[in-house]
Formats: structure tokens, sequence, C-alpha cells
């Protein structure tokens, strides 16, 4: 290994192999305990099956050194993100991507050893499989290794966002493994547990796990037959595919046809916004506070990768359901409170904030959401979002606006320092203001900055 | 309308739980071996269930394809 060679602080639970990054590219170690299974997997033709619909990643195999038994390249995801970041859509597509390709499995006598979350990427809208090391040869008779974990991961979450709150999906936040399957049935309401595919795959799971599990237990006593093996897969893939998510009225799930913009300074400030990124030949966008999406598409327009974050599961949905780019990624952050750093070592999964490398960071209408409703001062704002991007396109909106009397009637106005001249002298202590441009019809500015 | 699936999955998994709930659980938990069983008794249902419909798809598309010579 190079110097330049780093490993995957969260690649080490699997045995067979390992990811390291060297010189910006990605590799998988595969060792030879999994020689046969990886054979299997390229010579069945699994391979080509999966990653011709672009369900599994693409790979190539490279030179390696002989104490190794392949090294190979998958391609490039743009951007990692996690289960937690996922809306109601976005977790049910990844859901039924992995019951999909377990299914195809079985028609090549393979079988998925894992289904964790995790396992999934997003690639704009499209899920797709990036453990090329999660097949194993299928032993017949044997049940499906991975199905408490695929309950635990998707199932559970799924049903809950469905049935009791949509929000539940943090859940994921603090069980790395999947939410436990009795706390699932604890949370459900009675109504959901009768449903025969909820009961069969959380209850009768949750409660046979607390009661017939003993490590005495001979696991090779339990024969399922493959015909067995797809009904349930079957029945999962028709459980999972009735789960609607749950309504809740949410501030921002409706805002551009509740707020006062009118139609022509909103054209106008889609025009802008085109402008300001002009010759900037940003490869990627973060549109932090994005509602449903309106201005990523807009923006995504110049080619570049946008990723399309809010807190508000209502407006993630509808970006997610609404905005079919493959270069749009819809997520939900809430900015005030992004994801952590998380697992061994507080290592595993890495948190928002680590994961950011971006040209361009966006933030129209966001401001004042973030200076008056959570009483963050201009400067920490331009501190954090300097060191994490290269330019930043940014909205002043004054408390003449409209949006913003509504948020100061509701408290007291304390925040004397907010207006543009302060706005402008302290984010220039971390960029350097380039343009800026008064949006048409309103009193609210855009500016290009560049972090210093 | 309640399906055939519908009602055998319920009368089976309601039937079970009833024989297995609630019992002491064990300390030390092998979470795999639980699924395990809960598996071996859902591929005798569902499995019988996926059988079902895949000869009722057959039976459709038989019909289907007759249906349409005659239309000719």
């Amino acid at each position: 290994m190079t110097k330049s060679t780093k490993n995957e602080s969260g690649s080490f639970r699997d045995p067979s192999g390992n990811i390291f990054y060297q010189n910006g590219n990605v590799y998988r170690n595969i060792n030879f305990v999994y020689q046969n299974d990886y054979d299997l997997l390229m010579d069945s033709g699994l391979y080509t099956k999966l990653s011709s619909q672009n369900l599994l990643v693409k790979h190539q195999e490279i030179s390696h050194s002989k104490n190794i038994f392949k090294v190979i390249k998958p391609n490039i995801i743009p951007f990692v993100s996690y289960p937690y970041e996922w809306c109601f859509d976005q977790l049910k597509a990844a859901a039924l991507l992995t019951l999909n390709i377990q299914k195809i499995a079985l028609d090549y006598n393979m079988s998925l050893k894992d289904a964790t979350g995790f396992n999934i990427q997003f690639i704009g809208q499209k899920p797709i499989f990036i453990d090329t090391l999660s097949f194993e040869k299928y032993v017949p008779g044997h049940p499906w290794v991975a199905y408490r974990q695929f309950c635990q991961h998707f199932l559970a979450p799924l049903t809950l966002m469905s049935y009791t709150d949509i929000q539940l999906n943090k859940l994921l936040l603090s069980f790395l493994d999947g939410i436990p399957l009795n706390l699932t049935t604890n949370l459900l309401p009675i109504l959901a547990k009768i449903k025969p595919g909820i009961f069969a795959h959380i209850v009768l799971n949750a409660t046979s796990q607390q009661v017939l599990s003993t490590t005495s237990e001979n696991k090779n006593k339990y024969k399922v037959s493959k015909l067995g093996l797809m009904g349930i897969i079957d029945s999962l893939i028709s459980t999972v595919s009735r789960l609607q998510p749950k309504k809740y009225k949410s501030t921002w799930g409706e805002y551009y046809s509740n707020t006062n913009y009118q139609t022509k300074s909103f054209i106008a400030k889609k025009q802008l916004v085109l402008k300001l990124l002009k010759n900037l030949s940003a490869k990627s966008i973060l549109d932090l506070g994005s509602n449903n999406g309106l201005f990523s598409e807009v923006v995504s327009k110049t080619g570049a990768y946008v990723i399309s974050a809010d807190y508000d599961q209502n407006a993630v949905q509808d970006c997610f359901i609404h905005i079919k780019k493959d270069n749009v990624l819809p997520l939900v952050i809430d900015f005030l409170n992004p994801s952590p750093s998380l697992g061994w070592a507080n290592a595993e999964r890495k948190s928002f904030w680590d994961r950011l490398n971006i040209d361009v960071i966006m933030m129209l209408a966001t401001i004042h959401h973030l200076a008056i409703a959570n009483n963050l001062p201009f400067a920490k704002i331009a501190s954090t979002i300097s060191a994490k991007c290269k330019y930043l396109i940014i909205e002043f909106v004054g408390k003449d606006d409209s949006q913003v009397k509504i948020l100061l009637s509701q408290r007291e106005d304390i925040f004397i320092n907010y207006n543009q001249s302060s706005f402008e002298s302290e984010f220039s202590k971390f960029f350097k203001i380039i343009k800026k441009e008064n949006i048409p019809h309103t009193s609210r500015t855009l500016y290009l900055m560049q972090s210093l | 309308m309640i399906s055939q699936k519908t009602t055998i999955e319920t009368l089976t998994t309601t039937t079970l739980i009833s024989i297995i709930y609630p019992k002491v659980a064990h300390a030390y938990l092998d979470p795999g071996s639980g699924s395990y069983m809960v598996q071996m008794f859902l591929a005798a249902t569902v499995g019988f269930g996926y059988v079902f419909r895949g000869y009722l798809k057959q039976i459709k598309e038989f019909f289907k394809k007759h249906d349409k010579i005659d239309k000719k």
C-alpha cells in the first residue's frame, strides 16, 4: 500500500474483503475466503444480469499483489447517504431493490448474506446495490440468513413510518443494525399488527426471536424449500409495496403554494440563480433548505450533481416523487442537527459534514430561519459554511419581508444586528462577495460569494 | 374481499402466536435461529400462495391467448 492509501473506517465486519481509497478512487480488496462465491457471482451471469440493469454497482478487476485474491475498482457513488437521511419512498425503493436482487440471485443459485440499508446508495433518484461481496452460494433447504436483518433495516422503519409516525425513520440513527422488532411491535397500533404481512414478518418474527432463540439450537434443523423461500420474498415484496407514508401536516409540504411569492419574482429568481452559477463550472451543488427541490431542479440543468437537503419529510418526499433526475439526490437533513458520526469508535458511519466536499452551497430563503427562528449569529453560519464549499449563493431576506414579519410576530425582536450591512460585514470575514443582485419585485438580495 | 392467501396467513399466524406466546426469553440470544424458525413456518403458508398464484397466472394467460385467437 502506498502512502496515499486509506482504509474505509466502516468496512471491517465482513471477512470477505474491505474497502480502501487511493488517489481519489475507491477499491475493494477481496480475500481468498470469498474466492468461490466471487467466482460464482461472475461466472454464473448474475453479476452481468444485475449490473447491466444498474441494480448492482459495476466494477473492474485491477492488478494486485499475490497475498490477496482480487482487487476490484467499483464505480464511484457521487455522494454517500444513509438510510436515516432518506424519505419514506427512498427507503421503500431501497427495500424493493434488495428484495428484487434476492429474487434474481435465487434464480442464479445465489443468495444475499446481508440485507442492510447501508448496502444501498442512491445515484440521483435511483437506488443501487453497492456491496459486491454480499452474494453467497445458495444452499438448498437453507433459510434466508439476512431475513431478520431485512425486516429490521427496512420493514420495521417503513411500517412505523406508515402506521405510527413518518418521522420514526430517525430511530435508525440509534439502531444501526435496524430497529429491533420487539420495539417496532410495541410502537405499532393494533390495526397495523393484525395485517397479515406485518403480523408474520414483524410481530411473529419478534416473538420467535425472544422465545425460541437459544445458542444451543441447531440451526441446520430448520429447512426451507426454495419455493417457500420465493414465497417469503414474494410476501415481503407485497407487504412493502402496500405501505404508504403516514400523512401529516407540515409547515413546508405545501410551502410554494402557500407563500406570497409572485410568479414574476419567482421566474426572475430562477434566472438570477442560473446567472450566478454561470462560469463557476460547479460539479457539485448542495441546496440547503431545498424544500421540495424546485431550485435543485433548476440548477441541475447545469449538469452538476445536486444534493437537495431539507429537514421536512413531506418536502423531501415530494422532491423524490416529482423530480426524476439522475443528478438530483433528495435527502432529509436537519441543517441545525445534521447526522452525526456513528458506530464503532464513532467512525463507522461518517457525519453529514465529514462527507461534504462541495463546489457550491446554495442557501435560498433560509438565512432568516437560521438567524431569527434559531438564533444563529451570522458569523457562526458564515464560518461553518465557508469551510465546506468554494462558492456560496445566498439570499438575504430583510426584516421588511412578509415571511420575516411572520417569524417576528411570534417572538420578541432581539435581533438588532439582523440587517443587510451587518450580514455583509460578517460574511465578508469568510467570503469575498463577488456579485450582488436584487430579486425583482421583492426586497430580497442574492449574493455570490467565494470562500476565502 | 379477503383473498385466500390472506385468510390462510392470518389463520396460521394467529394459531402460531397463541402457541408460542408468552414464554420466558433466554439470556443468550442468537437472533438468527428465531427468524429461521419463522421462515420455516411461513414458507409452508406463503409458499403455497406463491405456487397458487403462479398457476393462476398461467391459467389467465392461457385464456387471454385463446380469447385473442377467438376474436381473430
